[in-house]
């Protein structure tokens, strides 16, 4: 009796068994891939580099005062060690998640294993958790072995468990919820980046503008709740504000203040929940329909395509057809930028009438705003920032990657076509085809800049946000093509893309990095603006480099791995 | 002319090519026959410069392929095994798109594409998107692509695979028009009756090594095999056998129910000479035919280990 009850139990709890074969095969595959036990050991190897960093910043050599006073800055640094390292999980976590989920359904759509996948008894419960769960399970992983570290970091004193715990489950619990989203747009969508782009508009929408609103119109009594109720409300439905509130007061005063965590998480659980059911109920209505229908095109993107193509080739004289545009230029460029800025689908025409949308809004907003309304500002010029760069990592990694799943790198290989005139082709149509997100982002960047400073602001947009942007576009582009190159899947290629932007950004340039820490300090003491501009550009030329080294790297790889 | 010498070409511990030496004049049409994993799409990717070879050469055209690689890229015109398409292209634009890869000017290209669409016989699809072709169409337009640049050496991997019969019979007449127009074509496939047809020589690849390349009539003496002719007569077979046996040539005569099976010592003349004893003798051929040694045949004789 009490070996069947443990048999049943063991078999209710049985990962592979409630998940399926699909978990069970991934598992196997994964734990072949070399690839894994590298980004595992390069990821602490990265986090460890950084904790270093910090620590020798913190009470390096050339660090003053007593050893009473350089131990009681331990708290401190320990604090702002794992604020950062935590922050840079939950933004990284989630948008790879994001990644690995896009093409999780809808390539198994595309290449028909879907229909065979559903005549067998494999249930679609266990193919949409399958697939989830093989695919976040390595992130998870990333995340478990980072806990040793954070546990080290508590020998600093001022960083209590209920920070770590909280932090960690606010993580996974999004982590979960944006990896199941990208699954339920992976069924609706053909393309990756379509799936990547639309859920993270989603999110924008969903955790940054809607609750930006809200919280702005309680503030101005205009809500139907007060301020505190609509703050906390928000606080338990957004995995971002959970955060925020969590960290806040933690910073400030080592105590962390956010209690409902564990309700959040919950909240957080059962959104999932729904989200799951909803791509069980769409996956098995998906597969005969893949095996028949083409993609579909918005009328709006066939009426902006025929616009277009009248308006900028005049080609019905000399072509046969006027909807068939004349190569001009190099015809890589031409080729990547025939998609035009918005490009062809209907999700891609959707999310640019959402853009466009949410730009008028956040342009109108921060025009109405007060100019120290950092908040608001901050949340749209830093989600323009995202998607820009975010698109960009597409573009870059995937115009190798995509040419790669297509089968069409080897004929485009066989042309006499010379390698740099490839990646350079790639780069420039990468660059070009995100212009429109690009001005949008640097529109709303000034209208900040301008409402706090005036004319006085011109030199911090021109400096600040001119050469950080060119250095960032010139790295994303660079290290995406680089690992265009280097992966075989356009989802492996962006979340490498993106991982390591992160990484660099947050970890090493982000507030909390030696090198900014020698800029504040010595900005307090002696005021030296020149000394934080020669830092920015210092730091914005390495980032620069960088980027065009791995972009020179891409060009010699690129004759490796064809097939 | 392609040529390679004692080229090798290795994966690990896995030797995929193994010492082969190829020759295949201007003109000719090569079939490249072997059984999965022979080698054979590596060869033909060694060749238009997407892989490099672990040792010795290949040549087209006297060009070194590893160290005059652009060159030859110009020169050939390649299709792999599975083309892959640009689905957001049309017909027209994806043609024109690799005219302008290959460097045609602008001012020529329209021609050129509208003169490969009319030969691949595609200019009523010119206007249709690349994705929404028949795979015998997107065949079509591969080999529309291959031509784009008027390439004297055209490399094809596979270009019949997957094909209904209507669309091989199309490609096949269109491989015997370029050989019209003088092009060398190399050409790898699994439909071996369909390479007996069009091909000049042939070689048969395995484990990586030629184990045969020649013309069809040199594979019979390399597998030893006589000529055979079948003939029917109307009435008298045992004075046919009879004349049939008396001849020098004739190595073995044998009743096969209605007809008669004649071995001959070489295969030169054998239909002629049993026509004119019989006639000679007047008897009357309800029927005469060459057992011809199918490609087939061969393929499996050879690739069975019979012949090294």
């Amino acid at each position: 009796m009490t070996t069947a009850l443990a048999s049943t139990f063991s078999d209710l709890f049985d990962p592979v068994r409630l998940f399926g074969p699909i978990f069970d095969k991934e598992l196997r595959v994964s734990s072949r891939r070399r690839r894994n036990y590298f980004l595992r050991f390069a990821y602490i190897l990265l986090l460890s580099i950084f904790i270093l960093s910090i620590w020798y910043s913190t009470l390096g050599i050339r660090s003053s005062g007593s050893a009473v006073y350089q131990i009681s800055r331990l708290s401190s640094a320990g604090r702002q060690i794992i604020t950062t390292i935590v922050w840079f999980q939950f933004i990284a976590a989630q948008l790879i998640a994001i990644v690995m989920l896009s093409s999780s359904v809808s390539d198994e759509i595309h290449t028909g294993t879907l229909a065979v996948l559903m005549t067998t008894p494999i249930s679609s419960f266990q193919i949409v958790t399958g697939k989830l769960m093989s695919k976040l399970l390595q992130l998870v992983l990333l995340l478990a072995i980072s806990l040793p570290l954070l546990a080290i970091i508590r020998v600093f004193g001022g960083v209590p468990w209920d920070y770590v715990a909280s932090s960690v489950c606010i993580t996974l619990t999004a982590t979960l919820l944006a990896g199941a989203l990208s699954l339920l747009m992976s069924i609706t969508y053909r393309h990756a980046y379509t799936v990547i782009l639309v859920t993270v508009m989603v999110y924008m929408v969903f955790f940054g503008a809607l609750p930006g609103l809200f919280n702005m119109l309680a503030v101005k009594g205009m809500f139907i709740f007060d301020r505190q109720v609509t703050q906390s409300l928000l606080a338990l439905t957004n995995p971002f504000v959970a955060y925020a509130a969590s960290s806040a007061m933690f910073i400030r005063s080592g105590v962390p203040s956010f209690f409902s965590w564990p309700l959040h998480c919950l909240l957080m659980l059962a959104v999932t929940a729904v989200l799951i059911a909803l791509a069980v109920w769409r996956v098995r209505k998906a597969a005969p329909v893949s095996t028949f229908s083409s993609t579909a095109k918005l009328w709006s993107a066939g009426v902006l395509e025929r616009t277009l193509t009248r308006i900028f080739y005049k080609a019905g004289s000399l072509y046969p057809d006027s909807s068939i545009i004349p190569v001009t230029g190099p015809p890589i460029i031409w080729k990547e930028m025939r998609k035009g800025f918005i490009g062809r689908s209907k999700g891609e025409a959707a999310m640019f009438v959402l853009l466009i949308g949410a730009f008028l809004i956040a342009a109108v907003l921060l025009l109405l705003s007060s100019g120290r309304n950092f908040f608001l500002s901050g949340y749209f010029i830093s989600a323009f920032y995202l998607v820009a760069l975010v698109r960009m990592a597409i573009f870059s990694a995937g115009g190798i990657t995509i040419e790669k799943e297509a089968r069409t790198w080897p004929v485009l290989l066989a042309t006499p076509l010379e390698d740099k005139d490839i990646v350079r082709g790639k780069a420039i149509a990468a660059f070009r085809r995100n212009v429109p997100l690009l001005l949008m982002y640097f529109i709303l960047f000034s209208i900040t800049f301008f409402k706090m400073a005036g004319i006085k602001s011109i030199p911090t947009i021109a400096h600040n946000m001119l050469l950080s942007l060119a250095s960032s576009v010139l790295f994303v582009i660079g290290s995406g093509l680089y690992f265009g190159t280097r992966f075989r899947t356009t989802t492996s290629a962006v979340a490498a893309t993106i991982g390591l932007y992160l990484a660099i950004t947050f970890l090493f340039c982000g507030a909390f990095n030696p090198l900014n820490r020698f800029f504040y300090t010595a900005v307090f003491r002696r005021g030296g603006q020149w000394l934080y501009f020669g830092v920015t550009i210092v730091r914005s030329l390495t980032i620069g480099a960088t980027g065009l080294s791995l972009a020179r790297c891409a060009r010699r790889r690129l004759r490796r791995d064809i097939f | 002319m392609i040529e390679t010498k004692n080229l090798t070409k290795n994966y690990g511990n896995l030797t995929a090519v193994d010492d082969l030496n190829l020759t295949i004049k201007d003109g000719d049409i090569f079939g490249f026959i072997g059984p999965n994993g022979a080698g054979k799409t590596t060869t033909m990717r060694i060749l238009v410069t997407l892989l490099e070879p672990t040792g010795g050469s290949a040549f087209i055209n006297g060009l070194n392929v590893t160290k005059d690689g652009k060159k030859v890229r110009r020169l050939v015109g390649y299709m792999p095994d599975f083309m892959g398409v640009y689905d957001d292209l049309k017909v027209f634009e994806y043609l024109e798109f690799f005219a302008a890869a290959f460097g045609i000017e602008r001012k020529k290209r329209k021609s050129i594409v509208e003169g490969v669409l009319e030969l691949t016989d595609l200019e009523s699809k010119k206007s249709a998107t690349v994705d929404s072709l028949s795979r015998g169409m997107q065949q079509r337009l591969g080999l529309a692509r291959v031509l784009i640049h008027d390439p004297k050496v055209l490399i094809l991997d596979e270009p019949a695979s997957g094909l209904d019969p209507r669309a091989r019979i199309e490609i096949r007449e269109l491989l015997r028009e370029l050989k019209r127009m003088g092009k060398t074509i190399m050409i790898s496939s699994h439909i071996l009756s369909e390479l007996e047809e069009i091909c000049d020589h042939v070689g048969i690849i395995e484990h990586g090594r030629l184990v045969f390349s020649g013309t069809m009539e040199e594979i019979r003496p390399r597998l030893g095999i006589e000529s055979k002719v079948r003939v029917s007569v109307a009435d008298h077979q045992d004075k046919a056998i009879e004349l049939l046996s008396a001849l020098p040539q004739v190595r073995q005569v044998q009743a096969l129910g209605d007809e008669i099976a004649v071995t001959f010592h070489e295969g030169k003349d054998a239909n002629g000479i049993v026509a004119r004893t019989l006639v000679n003798a007047g008897l009357d051929i309800i029927s005469i035919q060459p057992e011809r040694l199918k490609l087939d045949d061969a393929f499996l004789q050879l690739t069975k280990g019979m012949v090294h």
